[in-house]
């Protein structure tokens, strides 16, 4: 923003003085790259104090690096919210463009206090108690709501089935559209809405389904309930399914440190680099998980092995349209990580592995 | 004498472009139209004590304000500043020649001081666009707007 001057007044007498001619305002000059350099700073939260759990943090970092929404399902304790806070210091930076993007709707609510350009990733982690309303936004007045809030960074919902059932389905739209248009009957506002979705649910109201060591058991009515309260819509719109399960004793206390984010944070930025390489072109399409049905086509071309092994896949676990083609946008995400050039069967095959919720009897 | 100033109303996360024209004639009242909302409209009594605390006044005359396009609803406190300028130009109190030249926004406190204001980054993009004008916003609003 270069030809533009901008006075910071902070009294009425200034403004006056100013426009009889009478003093010069300094006009504030600001280096935005300076600035955007200096935010780059990183969190407290770091993985390398996630003690084990490497399936979920390499889960993580795909997600990191495609942009891909992902829920995590574990028993109470198995350290689902400490991974899922961990998840921005592994995001990569902001460009400028998305810095502004984001600046801009919470300088609409705002919530730009003194930092400035918001160059940190936005993490939202409304409580469940919310209304669809402060989710997706709205009023009288349409106001943003938390998922434009959490625009170009991660919307945080923590036991998933504990929020209202309306409040997820409003989801459901943005999730796809990538951005919210509120419509009155007088106007429509459209706010962008382009996060990624990290959830966490326990298995059971009780937590311990499905883990090994537990006796506990829910009878399969509390179950079905339970998992009732989360469509098979919105399970659908998630990429990436995992199951969390709690660390055994000996990996806690080792003293070893575990892999750090930054040296997570540099994978991510290569396979993001190689993400904006592709779609350099395109104005809609940022990276993987953005990608539209054309594209998928286009960028993750099977070879026989490969499809044989998807269609397989596909039969034995009845999986639904739109869940072949988040697997094949994994799929393009872990080529991306590896630096592949093409997706091949064994990128497919992790990628299947990451949709347990579609398998039928998961339940039991 | 009639003046214009110009302000930005933000809507979602796009600025448009206000004009705030002031006219002050014969007779007594204070008129405030261009769908103003509750907060725009109380701007009367913030601006006559921010004016009287600084040693101007609010001239006891007839003030027309007119805030166009006067469809498009007015909200906040932020066209304080520049209805209060708009106020001291027309009523000849100040001599400013180039007030068309900027966009003012930022709210008012009963001493003449200027509270910091939302949507500023989506008016600074806008008024980019325009390319006409310059901005005027409270100062802790000024943070690092980008240069």
């Amino acid at each position: 923003m270069k030809d533009l001057e901008v006075y910071g007044v902070s009294n009425l007498k200034e403004v006056i003085s100013f426009f009889e001619g009478k003093t010069t305002l300094t006009r504030t000059v600001v280096d935005t790259r300076a600035e955007f350099q200096k935010q780059l700073k990183h969190d407290e939260f770091d993985f390398s104090d996630v003690k084990g759990q490497e399936t979920i943090k390499r889960c993580m970092e795909i997600a990191a690096a495609g942009g891909h929404n992902i829920i995590l399902i574990g028993p109470p304790g198995a350290g689902k919210t400490m991974l899922a806070k961990r998840l921005p210091s592994i995001l990569p930076p902001m460009t400028l463009q998305e810095a502004l993007e984001t600046t801009k709707i919470h300088s609409v609510v705002g919530k730009v206090k003194d930092q400035g350009l918001i160059s940190v990733r936005p993490f939202r982690s409304p409580h469940h108690t919310i209304s669809d309303v402060a989710l997706v936004g709205g009023g009288g007045y349409p106001q943003p709501g938390e998922i434009s809030l959490a625009h170009n960074g991660v919307l945080f919902l923590d036991e998933l089935p504990e929020f209202k059932r309306g409040a997820l389905e409003v989801m459901r739209q943005p999730l796809e559209d990538r951005e919210v248009t509120i419509a009155r009957a007088k106007f429509t506002v459209t706010y962008p809405a382009s996060f990624m979705l990290v959830a966490s649910m326990n298995p059971s109201p009780s937590g311990y389904f499905n883990d090994p060591h537990s006796k506990m058991g829910p009878s399969p009515m509390e179950m079905q309930r339970y998992m009732g309260k989360i469509s098979g819509p919105l399970l659908d719109r998630i990429d990436l399914h995992i199951e969390v399960e709690p660390v055994p004793f000996e990996q806690l206390a080792d003293r070893q440190a575990a892999e750090s984010s930054a040296v997570i944070r540099e994978r991510v930025s290569k396979a993001r680099a190689r993400q904006s390489e592709r779609f350099k072109s395109n104005t809609k399409t940022h990276y993987n998980a953005q990608m539209t049905t054309r594209q998928i086509r286009n960028y993750c071309r099977l070879d026989n092995a490969s499809s044989s092994l998807l269609k397989q896949a596909m039969e034995r676990l009845s999986l639904s349209a739109r869940a072949y083609d988040r697997i094949l946008k994994v799929a393009r995400t872990i080529a991306d990580l590896e630096a592949a050039e093409n997706v091949v069967a064994s990128h497919i095959a992790e990628a299947i592995q990451y949709r347990s919720l579609d398998r039928e009897g998961w339940m039991g | 004498m009639l003046i214009s100033v110009y302000g930005s109303s933000v809507f979602a996360v796009e600025a448009s472009l206000i004009t705030i024209e002031v006219n002050i004639g014969k007779g007594i009242g204070y008129h405030l139209v261009g769908l103003p909302d509750n907060a725009v409209k109380e701007s009367n009594y913030r601006i006559a004590a921010a004016l009287n605390n600084i040693n101007y006044k609010l001239p006891g005359k007839k003030i027309t304000i007119n805030m166009a396009p006067a469809d498009v609803r007015k909200e906040g406190s932020a066209y304080d500043l520049p209805i209060a300028i708009g106020i001291l130009g027309a009523s000849s109190q100040i001599q400013a020649p180039e007030l068309d030249r900027y966009i003012i926004m930022g709210e008012l406190a009963l001493d003449g001081g200027i509270r910091p204001i939302r949507g500023v980054l989506p008016i600074a993009i806008q008024a980019l666009k325009m390319v006409l004008k310059d901005l005027f916003f409270p100062r802790k609003m000024l943070w690092r707007l980008l240069l």
